[in-house]
């Protein structure tokens, strides 16, 4: 027979590991469906200095493993699988993974968001063979190549930071004429000599056959189009959220979950917390204060 | 069977898996393939492609599966594990 949950949490970022650590002191039990990205985008990042509690800095997947192992050290359940669907309409809520059923009472959505490909057709087909969203885990194979950034946030400039210790050169191609990253990041990766960056310029096809071979670019002022010899893309253009699995069950606002009073959203039960309701700090500090806001929350909702 | 993992220093799924396989107590050939550029050579040329962690399972009977990426129930099924 089906047990019924009081709480699932779906997503094992800071937002979902916080959430479950208070909740899991909270005696409430919770289940993790932490999904096949899990830990979220801090596993792709490496040098994570704006933590607190860290003076030196930390590793992103250390931090995680860290908050991982401290929820199960309250008593956390983790599936290690992806929500498919989820069913509101059922008292208590439905939820399907990949290959089980559950019903609980509450919910939180801490889902996050994920890298966006730039969505060419050329881009698809060079993934792996030149093209990729992961510098710590892809890079070492362009040691010594030169390679191109796409992107000009927080994301592009530790892909470029990490690249620029191993690339003969790095070029960031942003679409604008400046940055939207944090100064300190900026000012980071403007200080390294092999660094360059193209402006106001779209990648428009990635070019070659077995591997990239190079890129054609597109002035978005001028609407010139120029072919640049490169032998790898990483493209770090922003985030989306992950809310594809709701298909509508909650209202959204831009794409991101809409959120009222903090962690509540349009259905009663149902919490979120991080990246996929926020579009405005999306920090792994915000987010594990988000989690732990909507476990707190959950707490007074099942007193009830 | 012999499981054989091609693996970067720095990658984070690269380090869930191996740590996965060991709580399970299956025991793997790892490759480190930013330290070894033969065997950087040898992936590319077996995967068709430069993305890490990528796993070859030989089973008893001879049969190869190849697995990209941290991909657990397709590492579970090739091992006959539960997850």
């Amino acid at each position: 027979m089906e047990t019924q949950e009081k709480l699932i949490i779906v997503g094992s970022g800071p937002a979902g590991l916080t959430a479950a650590i208070y909740a899991s002191r909270g005696n409430l039990n919770p289940v993790v469906i932490s999904g096949r990205e899990a830990g979220g985008q801090l596993m792709l990042t490496t040098d994570v200095d704006d933590f607190p509690g860290f003076p030196e800095g930390v590793q992103g997947p250390d931090l995680i493993i860290n908050m991982r192992k401290q929820a199960q050290r309250f008593g956390t359940k983790f599936i290690d699988e992806d929500v498919v669907s989820v069913d509101f309409n059922k008292k208590p809520f439905e939820i399907k993974t990949e290959t089980g059923t559950f019903a609980t009472e509450s919910l939180i959505i801490a889902t996050g968001a994920s890298a966006m490909w730039l969505g060419l057709p050329s881009e698809k087909r060079l993934i792996g063979k030149g093209v990729s969203s992961c510098a710590v885990c892809d890079g070492f194979f362009f040691k010594d190549k030169d390679v191109i950034v796409v992107g000009g946030g927080d994301t592009a400039m530790r892909e470029a930071q990490h690249l620029s210790k191993l690339c003969k050169s790095v070029t960031i191609v942003h679409r604008r004429d400046k940055l939207r990253a944090q100064s300190a990041l900026e000012k980071l990766v403007k200080s390294k000599e092999n660094v360059k960056f193209i402006w106001n310029t779209e990648v428009i096809e990635c070019l070659g056959y077995e591997k990239v071979s190079g890129v054609k670019l597109k002035d978005v002022k001028t609407g010139k189009i120029t072919k640049m010899p490169i032998d790898g893309v990483f493209v770090a253009i922003g985030h989306k959220p992950n809310v594809d699995f709701l298909k509508g069950q909650l209202e959204l606002d831009k794409g991101y979950i809409k959120v009222t009073n903090e962690t509540y959203t349009s259905v009663k039960g149902v919490f979120v917390a991080g990246d996929v309701a926020d579009h405005r700090y999306r920090q792994a500090v915000t987010a594990a204060g988000a989690g732990s806001k909507a476990a707190l929350d959950v707490e007074e909702y099942l007193e009830k | 069977m012999h499981v054989k993992i091609f693996t970067t220093t720095t990658c984070p799924y690269c380090k869930l898996e191996k740590a996965y396989l060991d709580s399970k107590g299956i025991k793997y050939e790892n490759v480190f393939v930013d330290e070894d550029e033969q065997q950087a050579r040898k992936m590319i040329e077996e995967s068709g492609q430069m993305g890490v962690p990528f796993t070859e399972i030989t089973k008893d009977d001879g049969t190869l599966v190849k697995i990209l990426g941290f991909d657990k129930s397709k590492i579970n099924e090739a091992l006959g594990i539960q997850g």
